[in-house]
């Protein structure tokens, strides 16, 4: 019994597994549920995960009270149309909410069915990155928030703002500059600091870059050190 | 340079890469000029390794070529490695179909449709590169972004993410149709055929065609009732 219901919990990731499973089981349409029969059935796994003493997550409850409402509204008299004129289903939302989840489902199922790499196909294996000079120097600099604005200072000071007619850049965002940053990272493991601001030489646009480099950093994406201090700032990915 | 001095050029690039190589790579190594004979290279490149007798094939994944070993030798390079072949959980499946179907998109967002807390699965998934970070959303709490990772593609074997099948293909289709009921979107018994490539203005057909799908099992009922009929 108890590794019946194991291989069950397997399967049900969630309320929704749960009840497309019941809906399934019943030979149910899923366009035409009928709530209380679902409703009883939902309600009484979940009691049978109760003795097992198996921690019910909460979006089951949830999903339980769900029904439980929908059940209580399909005996009142139905109020409000659609658009259409039509009478408005208490549990369209319902419906509709499985159907968009049945969808990806059956996406998953269809991935699945793909010949996938390293199962059905091979490919060369990732090459070994040797470690370069670089991380061979034990002892790796941390950078403070400090070095990387002085650091920065110096990429605006080099670059010389031009005088003259300044037309309109067409700017990007800082999400942009993330995209930017991380795509170099993805050619690149490891970037110089100076790498970043490559062919940029608009103030407003090196800012937002730099703003975009203290998204990624604090978003744990990356690493930020030196070999030592004066050496170069070298980004790296984590 | 010749043809065959080109073939064998992209022959060693492509072996020793483990990513796909682009076109445009290819062309930036070999040269500008070359643009041409390197598109036929490799499609000669390609026929080449279709052959039976060749263990690897020349594939075109993730918006790149990259030889890849065939389907039927499986069981012996498993043998070989020692290795257990890579499986995805069901939960992250559904998860990575979420993602590729409606990138860019957060953890809320997944979990809304899925009904269940995804920290977990999207965690595996990342882990294993077949998804990544694309950034934050602009909205209280900054919330991570995801997409697929070019492995992602290279993983399920796909040109690039329009290589998916279009997600209209796994709709649910209603099992009883009501002849006067109305259709609505997502209940359209999808006859794909050729017609996912002018997605534009195929709504309307769609419906004829079901349409007519009713009426020929109309059709057919009557028919088998009159030869029953006949029958008796």
């Amino acid at each position: 019994m108890t590794q019946e219901f194991k291989v069950n919990i397997d399967i049900f990731e969630g309320p929704m597994d749960l009840l497309l499973y019941l809906i399934n089981k019943n030979e149910i349409d899923i366009f035409d549920i009928p709530i209380a029969k679902i409703t009883e059935e939902f309600i009484l796994y979940l009691d049978k995960m109760k003795e097992m003493n198996i921690e019910i997550a909460s979006e089951f409850i949830l999903m339980a009270a769900t029904l439980m409402y929908i059940k209580s509204k399909m005996l009142l008299p139905i109020e409000g149309e659609d658009e259409a004129g039509e009478e408005l289903d208490p549990r369209a939302d319902l419906v509709a909410q499985l159907l968009e989840y049945k969808k990806f489902k059956n996406a998953a199922q269809a991935f699945e069915q793909f010949n996938r790499l390293d199962r059905e196909i091979f490919k060369r294996p990732e090459d070994v990155i040797l470690p370069d000079e670089v991380t061979v120097v034990s002892d790796q600099v941390d950078i403070s928030l400090f070095d990387l604005v002085d650091a920065f200072q110096k990429v605006v000071n080099r670059v010389k703002l031009k005088d003259g007619i300044t037309l309109d850049p067409e700017r990007f965002t800082i999400q942009e500059g993330i995209d930017k940053i991380l795509n170099k990272l993805e050619e690149k493991n490891r970037i110089y600091f100076e790498d970043v601001f490559e062919n940029v030489f608009d103030k407003i646009d090196l800012i937002v870059l730099f703003l975009a480099l203290l998204e990624i950093i604090k978003a744990g994406l990356v690493k930020v050190f030196q070999v030592s201090v004066n050496e170069p700032i070298i980004i790296e990915k984590s | 340079m010749e043809k065959e001095k080109i073939k064998s050029i992209i022959e060693s690039i492509l072996f020793v890469s483990s990513e796909p190589v682009s076109n445009s790579k290819l062309r930036e190594i070999i040269g500008k000029d070359y643009g041409e004979i390197i598109k036929e290279a490799i499609e000669e490149l390609e026929e080449d390794f279709d052959k039976e007798y060749h263990g690897i094939a020349l594939e075109n994944v993730a918006n790149g070529w990259q030889f890849r070993t065939k389907e039927e030798n499986a069981q012996f390079i498993i043998n070989f490695k020692k290795i257990k072949p890579q499986r995805i959980s069901k939960a992250s499946m559904d998860t990575l179909a979420i993602i590729a179907y409606q990138q860019p998109i957060t953890k809320a967002e997944v979990e809304k449709l899925r009904g269940v807390d995804s920290s977990g699965v999207i965690k595996m998934l990342l882990a294993r590169k077949l998804i990544r970070i694309i950034g934050k959303k602009e909205e209280a709490g900054r919330p991570m972004i995801y997409g697929t990772s070019s492995f992602f593609l290279e993983s399920l074997g796909l040109k690039n993410l329009k290589d998916l099948p279009p997600l209209s293909e796994f709709e649910e289709a209603q099992a009883v149709l009501d002849e006067d009921e109305d259709l609505e979107e997502g209940e359209v018994e999808v006859e794909v055929e050729e017609e996912i490539e002018n997605n534009d203005n195929d709504v309307v057909h769609e419906h004829e065609h079901v349409h007519e799908h009713v009426h020929e099992h109309e059709h057919e009922h009557e028919k088998d009732e009159g030869e029953e009929i006949d029958e008796d």
